[in-house]
């Protein structure tokens, strides 16, 4: 009896764990929205959508949008188009051409380079691609649209490939080996075969690359210019929604017509994101007879077309692993150079980000990963266990399936805009540790959810019957099988779950953190807010690169935040292959 | 006429000995099956007469397999191997109709690799439908994908897909293995009225199949060829006791 008492206590607290989940995605939607609304009463749906002024504090306030959703499709578009290709063929070289080996030790290589922080990205931007763009291709100041796509290009490259590489794995041999058989080229196999059949995750990798690059906000803020414009060409500064939310949240007072308007900006990033997804999930081929025509280069020497996209492959290969390498090895030496005992250890200015060492941002990152880790697993591990086990068809799983994926595709920036004003204001924690762990964890718990959810699930049913065969409660199910059988693949979830939280700037800085240093023990102090390394690089890279050391300073957080997230994430990666094995997938 | 003369031919899979020096001819326009137990190097055989054996990296053949007049074990560049396979076509043990294709193109998939004109297409497309004997039963629906198809229908289809380049071998590698009772007989019957048009070599583990279909039958085993003859003759008189020993068991007593 006792135990009976036991599983169904686990089993409440279970379903409570999952019913938070669907709050926190109402909490967020109703913040949106009824903020967002707000702004309406200020100026007509008209004038917010297509008005191309952006005066917040005038009477009446001119609260025009249109620039920055334009911005926001400008560097979206430019950066799917030079990147979706390149990982498409990447993605082809390395599934398919690829030698063993090199696929062995660059796929772990492509997740690990998806772990590196956007701030980075930005610092890299700014100190590289700003000036050549302002040199060499006559860009006015060279922040620009160009910039800003190309290093979101490079951002959502290891994404993108990663998951399209996935997709032509899993393709079946039978259907390859059937097509050589018939004499196609390997050429013929990719574009009849393997493309037609990984359509399906061909297009969810191209659609996961499309909403980050939409949702990016702090490298774009750097490098895009910030300027309230229409730009007219690829060179000219511009400011996508994301940026302009940033850069905006933080200057403008709460309840103000403008700060309204940001959630409304919010709300449009929120629909296009929608849009973006559903029109993934719309992608299916149907079987049909295409429409009679010569078949396109049925006149070539299809041998030698094949060579030249397999070269072509290789090229997308080497311009990917450059542009990676390129910036990793770029923060790196530069990053060794630049550390050293007083820049990471010396003295503490309070207000002066450049000259202050770094230890306090490090600890205020650590302090960060670690609440908010807690926060998310608390919440996301009950969850992952009531979806994998417990969760019947009702429409009360339905709801949490649903919170769960629409939480997935919100843009950190508009965590950060709901942590603010619920955290933040509401709940008077002021910008605070507490503040800035609680919104990262809200950002976190679909990726603890989705990562132990799987976990459970690959659980195999046999040690699971085996267990209640012996005549264990749920409750022991729980605790002697699934626990300790998902261990890996939970810790995997919880890595990455600390990493996004070291290298997400944009919800920190409107949540945690303030202009000029704190000092006190932010694993303590957890309603005072904190430095963070991620913050340090951005403030440097945005204000202070006309100092002197400041380079020097960026270089050598970058190069922290750098070796703190990429350990992580290879902390996950091993963490999953050793789950994988564990539970007899192959790897 | 032989359509393959193949002259002391070994394969290796890295260290191990899958093929052990086989030497055979295939005679032109007829049915030979290939029968032995599982592992005994039959579908090594067949991947080494389309070369699809070179598409496995740790493979390494010796010896020649003689076709028109060349050893195709020598081709190495691409152009070679394609010409090659466009002559001689496969169907698998499993059927595999491409499932995002209507049944229409799946048939036209080999014609459209080569570039052959649309209209040409359609009218080889029928006749190659006719050929695999699935015409009347797909005819009102070519546009329908090919997943829609029963099991049988499947592998008929790609009977139909692999005639369609009109090659002049057909290799059928335990084609009938993943089908039930009924299906296997109207695959055995669509092969029968092949006989006479294209050289088929029929790989199968049914004893009573080799018999029912094949003009020559050849008994592979642990890699070796034991004994190779017409069909008739090689089950009712075998010469050699291992295969007497396993026709017997496989076949049962009579």
């Amino acid at each position: 009896m006792r135990q009976a008492q036991t599983t169904r206590r686990m089993l409440t607290s279970l379903t409570i764990a999952a019913a938070l989940s669907i709050a926190a995605v109402v909490g967020i939607y109703f913040f949106l929205t009824v903020n967002g609304v707000k702004a309406l009463q200020f100026n007509s749906l008209g004038q917010i959508l297509l008005g191309t002024t952006w005066d917040p504090e005038s009477t009446p306030p001119k609260l025009g949008l249109l620039p920055m959703i334009i911005s926001t499709l400008y560097v979206t578009a430019i950066s799917v188009a030079i990147a979706f290709p390149i990982s498409l063929l990447c993605a082809t070289y390395l599934a398919e051409f690829a030698p063993t080996f090199l696929r062995r030790t660059l796929r772990p290589a492509i997740d690990m380079l998806a772990g590196i922080p956007s701030v980075v990205y930005g610092l890299f931007g700014i100190l590289t691609l700003v000036p050549f763009a302002r040199y060499y291709l006559g860009s006015p100041s060279g922040y620009s649209v160009l910039v800003a796509g190309i290093i979101v290009a490079i951002m959502i490259l290891p994404y993108m490939t990663s998951v399209m590489m996935e997709a032509i794995r899993s393709v079946p041999r039978e259907y390859v080996e059937a097509a050589r058989g018939m004499g196609a080229t390997r050429w013929q196999v990719v574009r009849t075969v393997l493309w037609p059949a990984a359509l399906s995750g061909i297009a969810s990798g191209g659609m996961l690359g499309t909403l980050r690059a939409m949702g990016e906000t702090v490298a774009v803020a750097l490098v895009s210019g910030g300027a309230l414009m229409i730009p007219k060409s690829p060179l000219d500064p511009c400011r996508p929604l994301s940026a302009h939310i940033l850069l905006q949240a933080t200057v403008l007072p709460v309840g103000s017509p403008g700060y309204y308007a940001l959630y409304f900006a919010g709300l449009i990033l929120m629909l296009m994101v929608t849009a973006v997804i559903v029109a993934a999930h719309r992608v299916r081929r149907r079987p049909g007879r295409p429409r009679k025509r010569r078949v396109k280069g049925g006149r070539l020497n299809p041998v030698l077309v094949s060579r030249l996209m397999t070269g072509l492959m290789i090229a997308a290969g080497v311009i990917a692993a450059g542009a990676l390498v390129g910036i990793t090895g770029y923060i790196f030496v530069n990053g060794v150079r630049a550390l050293d005992w007083n820049v990471l250890f010396g003295p503490v200015h309070i207000g002066d980000p450049v000259h202050s060492a770094l230890y306090p941002a490090l600890l205020g990152t650590l302090a960060l990963m670690f609440y908010s880790t807690v926060f998310a697993v608390l919440v996301g591990v009950p969850t992952a266990l009531y979806l994998a086990h417990f969760a019947g068809e009702s429409r009360f799983t339905q709801a949490v399936r649903f919170a769960i994926d629409t939480l997935a595709g919100v843009p950190s920036i508009v965590y950060g805009l709901f942590g603010a004003t619920l955290f933040v204001v509401y709940m008077k924690m002021g910008y605070s540790v507490l503040a800035g762990a609680l919104t990262l964890a809200t950002m976190n718990l679909p990726v603890v959810v989705r990562t132990a959810e799987e976990a459970f699930r690959s659980v195999p049913r046999e040690y699971i019957e085996a267990a209640r065969g012996a005549g264990a409660s749920w409750y022991h199910v729980v605790k002697d099988v699934l626990l300790p059988m998902a261990k890996p693949g939970i810790t995997a979830g919880i890595t990455l779950s600390m990493c996004r939280a070291a290298e997400e700037a944009a919800p920190i800085i409107l949540t945690a953190v303030m202009i000029g240093l704190v000092t006190s023990n932010p694993f303590v102090h957890v309603l005072q807010p904190t430095d963070a390394l991620a913050f340090r690089i951005y403030l440097i890279a945005k204000e202070y690169l006309m100092v002197p050391e400041a380079r020097q300073v960026a270089f050598a957080a970058a190069l922290v935040l750098v070796a703190v997230t990429l350990s992580l994430n290879f902390l996950a990666i091993y963490m999953r292959d050793r789950f994988e094995r564990k539970v007899g997938r192959e790897v | 006429m032989v359509a393959f003369k193949v002259n002391d031919l070994r394969v290796y899979y890295g260290e191990k000995e899958a093929l052990k020096g086989i030497n055979l001819e295939i005679p032109e326009k007829k049915i030979t099956t290939i029968i032995g137990p599982s592992g005994c190097g039959k579908s090594t055989f067949i991947r080494c007469l389309n070369l699809m054996i070179k598409e496995i990296p740790y493979a390494r053949t010796e010896g020649v397999v003689e076709f028109d007049g060349e050893n195709i074990l020598e081709y190495e560049s691409e152009e070679e191997i394609i010409h090659h396979r466009r002559r001689v076509a496969t169907v698998f043990q499993h059927p595999n109709p491409f499932p995002w294709m209507s049944i229409y193109d799946n048939v036209a998939y080999g014609l459209r690799l080569m570039g052959m004109d649309e209209d040409e297409i359609e009218e080889r497309v029928h006749e190659a439908l006719e050929k695999a004997a699935l015409l009347d039963e797909v005819e009102d629906r070519l546009d329908d994908p090919a997943s829609a198809l029963s099991g049988g229908q499947q592998q008929r289809l790609c009977i139909a897909r692999a005639l369609a380049v009109d090659p002049d071998v057909l290799l059928m590698d335990e084609p009938t293995s993943d089908l039930d009772p009924i299906a296997t007989r109207k695959i055995e019957e669509t092969v029968l009225e092949l006989r006479g048009e294209v050289t088929i070599v029929f790989v199968t583990h049914i004893l009573p199949q080799a018999y029912r279909i094949g003009d020559y039958t050849a008994f592979f085993l642990k890699g070796e060829l034991v004994e190779a003859n017409e069909t008739k003759e090689l089950f009712n008189n075998p010469q050699d006791e291992r295969t007497q020993e396993y026709i017997e068991v496989e076949f049962g007593p009579g």
